[in-house]
């Protein structure tokens, strides 16, 4: 095995993911490189120090404003970031009904007909208004150092396409949260040792542009000097 | 981790405490400078130790993607520890880390 190699393996290595023979190899190399002897010993020290990462401190008010957010994020995300042009020009919006008629119509027919096109259609669905509820489920990890909040959201009142539907699902994730905070909410376990980060489920969440992916949306971090909401990303 | 049989707690009044805080300091800019979708496997990978599955069932993402995604993690975040390996090995000498690897 190369230095390069060898050093590219060196994650899985502490973690424990390789293969007995593949950690031989690794074993042996270090023995006799003292490049590679450092740059492990470097790295394997990093990685005892992760559970020793300092953890933010949210403020007691952090529940709350967290639920605040969360209510606000969906008529947030609806809000146009430009200004359309039939904001500035009313009445553009009647104008552009016949164009838009003549043009799905020319549209039906390059597709093969109005029959056909309406045969295989599918309706969007519509979610309508609903009340959003935080539900926070007890940890789901062996060593219950993760707690899944489920927010259970039907609050949008947009069409889903097909298409949309399917990715529909968005993670938030707010890191840093200290392990004491989990003892507030009401069904968690406490885990014996670690530290815990909270991971916001958000069934029924459309993604609004292509920067966010499944995982793209995340909620306001906790700031670890003033406890209060810093940033969203 | 899975070195916890090795490792010695620091005396906080140990000069070895404060090599721990600079090691912690390293590792949090390394995490913060990841990518959100890369920081979020990071965090319930690695810092959590969750498997691969629990990582792919909470995310709601394929077990595939998740793999490659802590794959891709793994070297973004080692290119960025590289230029402080040397440091990290020299706080390591001093601590009671520096128990030899083998």
């Amino acid at each position: 095995m190369s230095c390069r190699k060898i050093r590219r393996s060196l994650s899985r290595y502490y973690k424990g993911e390789l293969s007995v023979k593949e950690k031989e190899l690794i074993d042996q190399h270090i023995l006799a490189c003292e490049g590679c002897s450092r740059e492990a010993q470097g790295f394997r020290a990093l990685n005892d120090a992760i559970p020793g990462l300092d953890r933010f401190t949210p403020s007691p008010a952090f529940e709350s404003k967290l639920e605040q957010k969360i209510r606000e994020f969906p008529s947030a995300e609806r809000e146009p970031k430009v200004k359309s042009l039939f904001t500035i020009f009313p009445s553009l919006r009647w104008a552009f009904i016949p164009v838009a008629v003549v043009a799905l119509a020319l549209f039906l027919i390059l597709k093969g007909g109005f029959h056909k096109s309406q045969t295989i259609s599918k309706k969007p669905e519509t979610v309508t208004s609903a009340e959003t509820s935080l539900v926070r489920t007890p940890t789901k990890s062996e060593n219950g150092q993760v707690l899944t909040v489920g927010l259970q959201t039907n609050r949008h009142e947009v069409n889903l396409s097909p298409r949309k539907r399917a990715s529909s699902r968005a993670v938030f994730v707010m890191d840093n949260l200290r392990l004491s905070d989990l003892e507030k909410l009401p069904d968690s376990k406490m885990p014996e040792r670690g530290s815990a980060n909270f991971v916001i489920d958000a069934v029924n969440y459309r993604p609004v542009d292509n920067r966010q992916t499944n995982v793209g949306y995340i909620l306001p971090a906790v700031s670890s000097a003033s406890s209060n909401v810093r940033k969203v990303y | 981790m899975g070195m916890d049989s090795l490792v010695n707690h620091p005396d906080p009044n140990s000069e070895n405490h404060g090599n721990r805080n600079r090691l912690s300091s390293i590792l949090e800019g390394a995490i913060s400078s990841l990518p959100f979708k890369y920081r979020t496997v990071f965090l319930l990978r690695d810092v959590d130790q969750l498997s691969y599955e629990e990582v792919a069932s909470t995310l709601n993402l394929p077990l595939g993607t998740v793999k490659s995604r802590v794959n891709r993690e793994r070297r973004i975040f080692q290119k960025k520890l590289k230029p402080m390996m040397e440091e990290c090995y020299e706080l390591s000498k001093d601590s009671p880390l520096s128990i030899p690897i083998l």
